[in-house]
């Protein structure tokens, strides 16, 4: 029984691992993950082991330092919920090679164990990021025993599945339901997505109507008990306070009997989805959407018959099949919509008064600066465009015979990764009136945005020329495995980042001017982008996309 | 007319895939493109549609070269390709709408053809559906669909009769030789010698990428002195493979 688990998990992270070409570039990734990862560990290490330090030795004070165990906990368990809506929605319902495996004699939860691979390891990928460097800044300046790295190991392999398998659990049980509506691919978008703006709405309602007198004088009663804060802000999420107990506690029995309490809920959650997965699951999945009825009225026909431009049509279809493709829709239009989102809930959380006044109290330059790194940041990444031709898998040969002109094809293609970004960005320029960004930071911001955009639509283009992934059999492969746009994102934020660094400790004041030499930098760049995808890309590149 | 010149392809730069190739495909035949799998027949088709660049020598059709004037050439022809799963998120009316939008097919003249020809293959109740709810069989019939809507002089078609029902399948045929008989050209691949004994006027038989025979089936059964079925003197041409 497990070696089937096993062999199905395999083959599942072998399909979406496998670059299903003959290039590999393995060494690309190794050679960029040797630049970039240290140069951002230690930008965080920097950044955050000097809060982390200060915050430490505030709550030591008061004798409440386990607070700040229980806090980075409950953080990553706050990423790994939201993430794992994404990931699990991604992976357990939005990927259609689930039929390749139903007909084989394998148990539902066979499956499910496989299928959770993936986004397992996204899930851990998130969690090192954070609770990796914090161990060791906390594990240093609280001059913690061995059995503090212990536990702390115990917990990075544990408490990330506790998280994914609540959301697991809640989406099953809710998608066994939706699964009877007949656009079957819409429905599960629409669940999906609800079900996460739900949980956001929820916490920023409950947060909203939370009593400051009475919070205060909770506060002040928790703070006289011995780890107080922690049960304070741990009792939401139970596994968080016996994570942070453990490390706290990490010489002796308590620490002990916390890692066993943890280990424990893990177990109880980790039953759970299998149980979930064994009676849920399949139902969920079966079955696909058919679309409308088969016969068309004449009215419909007509309509749908309608004669168009060959650049307009192409533009349409690609669209369409953007957003009927849930594992398209989901990567390439709402997820990006999600950090906006984020953005929004931290406004209208505690931070949102300090927030709303953030346009006119920070210095021009400086607000300037911070936007045109939030553009970088949202825009660098571009998933329509890095999947502009790999998207089109079994199909891409029709751009090949068919009498389309090329440059409509590249054209209708950079047009629509144009416009995709444009939607959450357009939500963060409505938070930025709302947090009152002057009139002409605003206009600049959102000219340089838009140029920039066009850079970044080229990149993630070029990206998918030189490495296409065009053999997948399921969507989803399409955007598992490809850490190119990945890597190329973080050295855009890096280049940009370092001239955002040196104009932000010039003596510069002039906005106007910092606008004016970024602008320079992103027009000088799209220009050489743009020639060279003109000069180099070519009816033959995309005929030899598969050699 | 096709006029296939000396080609040659390689993909690794040592392995000859297509080597030296010479065929002409006259106006107004059914020629049927014979040879075991590997032999070469899909990477001849895909540098005939322009999918594939040529290596080395020129094709062309009705007198346009695919590689000097693709878009002109792309014009003349329609093409099945062997695998039918394109696509599959638009409804099976969309799809037929853009190709004819692709060819510009005026808005009447596409209403008109996309009733019948559906008709014809029994897909009309199953338009608006996703074309991914279709069966294999369906997926092909909607591929000939649209190859037919904007009406191309050459037709190439890549294992066509796969998948298809008997009464699509007869009508395809029925269309093919029609269409052929008006002075137009049909080149088509299949596995099917059956098929290519019922229907074909020539065929042409490759091997290792190399034209082993090309013409009648009495000219082949001549050429070997045998009366035996095309599908013994396949075998027996195609031995080595």
């Amino acid at each position: 029984m497990m070696r089937n688990t096993w062999e199905v998990t395999k083959i599942m992270l072998k399909m979406q691992y496998s670059s299903g070409g003959k290039h590999s570039n393995t060494w690309i990734y190794a050679l960029l993950a040797v630049i970039l990862i240290p140069f951002f560990l230690i930008i965080m290490m920097q950044v955050f082991g000097a809060i982390i330090e200060n915050v430490y030795h505030m709550l030591t004070e008061v004798n409440q330092e386990s607070m700040l165990l229980g806090f980075v906990l409950l953080f990553i368990t706050a990423i790994l919920l939201f993430f794992s809506f994404i990931t699990i929605l991604s992976a357990f319902y939005f990927s259609d090679d689930i039929t390749a495996y139903i007909p084989l004699p394998l148990h539902p939860y066979q499956l499910l164990i496989g299928k959770a691979a993936n986004p397992l390891i996204y899930n851990y990928l998130i969690s090192a990021v954070i609770f990796i460097p914090f161990l060791f800044i906390y594990g240093s300046i609280s001059s913690a025993p061995i059995l503090f790295y212990v536990y702390g190991f115990i917990l990075f392999i544990f408490f990330p599945i506790i998280p994914f398998t609540i959301v697991a659990i809640i989406l099953m049980f809710l998608m066994r339901y939706v699964n009877i509506a007949k656009n079957k691919d819409r429905s599960k978008i629409f669940m999906g997505a609800g079900s996460l703006i739900f949980v956001i709405l929820v916490n920023v309602l409950v947060r909203l109507n939370l009593d400051d007198a009475a919070l205060m004088s909770a506060f002040t009663a928790y703070i006289q008990e011995q780890e107080g804060l922690l049960k304070m802000i741990t009792t939401i999420f139970p596994p968080a306070y016996f994570g942070a107990l453990s490390l706290h506690f990490a010489n002796s029995w308590q620490g002990l009997l916390a890692i066993v309490a943890l280990l424990a809920i893990f177990i109880i959650t980790a039953l759970l989805f299998i149980w979930a997965g064994q009676r849920f699951y399949l139902k969920g999945v079966r079955g696909m959407s058919s679309g409308s009825k088969g016969n068309l009225s004449e009215k419909a026909s007509h309509k749908l018959t309608k004669q168009r431009s060959i650049l307009k049509t192409y533009i349409r279809k690609e669209i369409k099949i953007i957003i009927r493709t849930p594992a398209f829709l989901m990567q390439c239009v709402v997820q990006p919509l999600f950090f906006p989102v984020f953005i929004t809930v931290i406004l209208f959380l505690d931070l949102g008064e300090g927030l709303s006044s953030l346009g006119s109290v920070t210095p021009e330059k400086n607000l300037f600066l911070i936007l045109f790194m939030l553009s970088i940041v949202m825009l660098s990444i571009n998933a329509t465009a890095f999947t502009a031709i790999s998207r089109e898998g079994p199909s891409r040969k029709l751009n090949l015979f068919l009498p389309i002109p090329f440059h409509h094809l590249i054209f209708a293609k950079l047009l629509v990764a144009y416009l995709i970004p444009l939607i959450p960005f357009i939500l963060i320029t409505f938070i930025g009136i709302y947090v009152n960004i002057p009139i002409h930071i605003l206009i600049g911001w959102i000219g340089i945005s838009l140029l920039y955009n066009c850079l970044a639509v080229i990149i993630n283009f070029l990206i998918d020329v030189y490495s296409p992934k065009l053999h997948w059999t399921d969507e989803q492969e399409l955007f598992k495995g490809r850490f190119t746009p990945l890597f190329i994102s973080l050295g855009q934020t890096a280049f940009f980042g370092i001239i955002t660094l040196i104009l932000w400790n010039t003596n510069m004041e002039n906005v106007y001017l910092i606008m004016l030499i970024l602008l320079i930098a992103v027009a000088g760049l799209t220009d050489i982008a743009k020639t060279y995808l003109k000069k180099k890309i070519t009816l033959e590149t995309l005929q030899n996309l598969d050699n | 007319m096709i006029e296939i010149a000396q080609i040659n392809k390689s993909f690794d730069g040592k392995n000859q895939i297509i080597e030296d190739l010479t065929l002409t495909v006259p106006d107004g035949k059914i020629v049927g493109f014979l040879g075991p799998n590997g032999a070469g027949k899909s990477t001849t088709i895909n540098m005939m549609t322009g999918i594939l660049p040529i290596d080395k020598g020129r094709i062309s059709l009705n007198g346009i070269d695919i590689e000097k004037e693709p878009l002109k050439a792309k014009q003349i022809f329609g093409f099945v390709p062997d695998r039918s799963d394109i696509f599959l998120r638009l409804k099976g009316l969309e799809y037929l709408n853009f190709i004819a939008d692709i060819y510009q097919v005026p808005e009447e003249m596409r209403q008109e053809k996309i009733k019948y020809l559906t008709e014809q293959f029994a897909i009309d109740h199953a338009l608006g559906n996703y074309i991914q709810s279709y069966s294999h069989g369906m997926r092909q019939k909607i591929a000939v669909t649209s190859v037919l809507l904007h009406d191309p002089d050459i037709w190439i078609l890549d294992e066509p009769l796969t998948g298809l029902d008997p009464k699509s399948s007869h009508a395809l045929k029925q269309m093919m030789r029609e269409h052929a008989d008006k002075g137009n050209t049909v080149f088509f691949s299949s596995h099917g010698l059956e098929v290519v004994e019922q229907i074909c006027d020539e065929v042409a038989i490759i091997n290792h990428g190399k034209l082993l025979f090309y013409g009648t089936i009495e000219e082949l059964q001549a050429k070997y002195q045998t009366d035996q079925s095309l599908e013994n003197v396949f075998l027996e041409l195609t031995n080595d493979a």
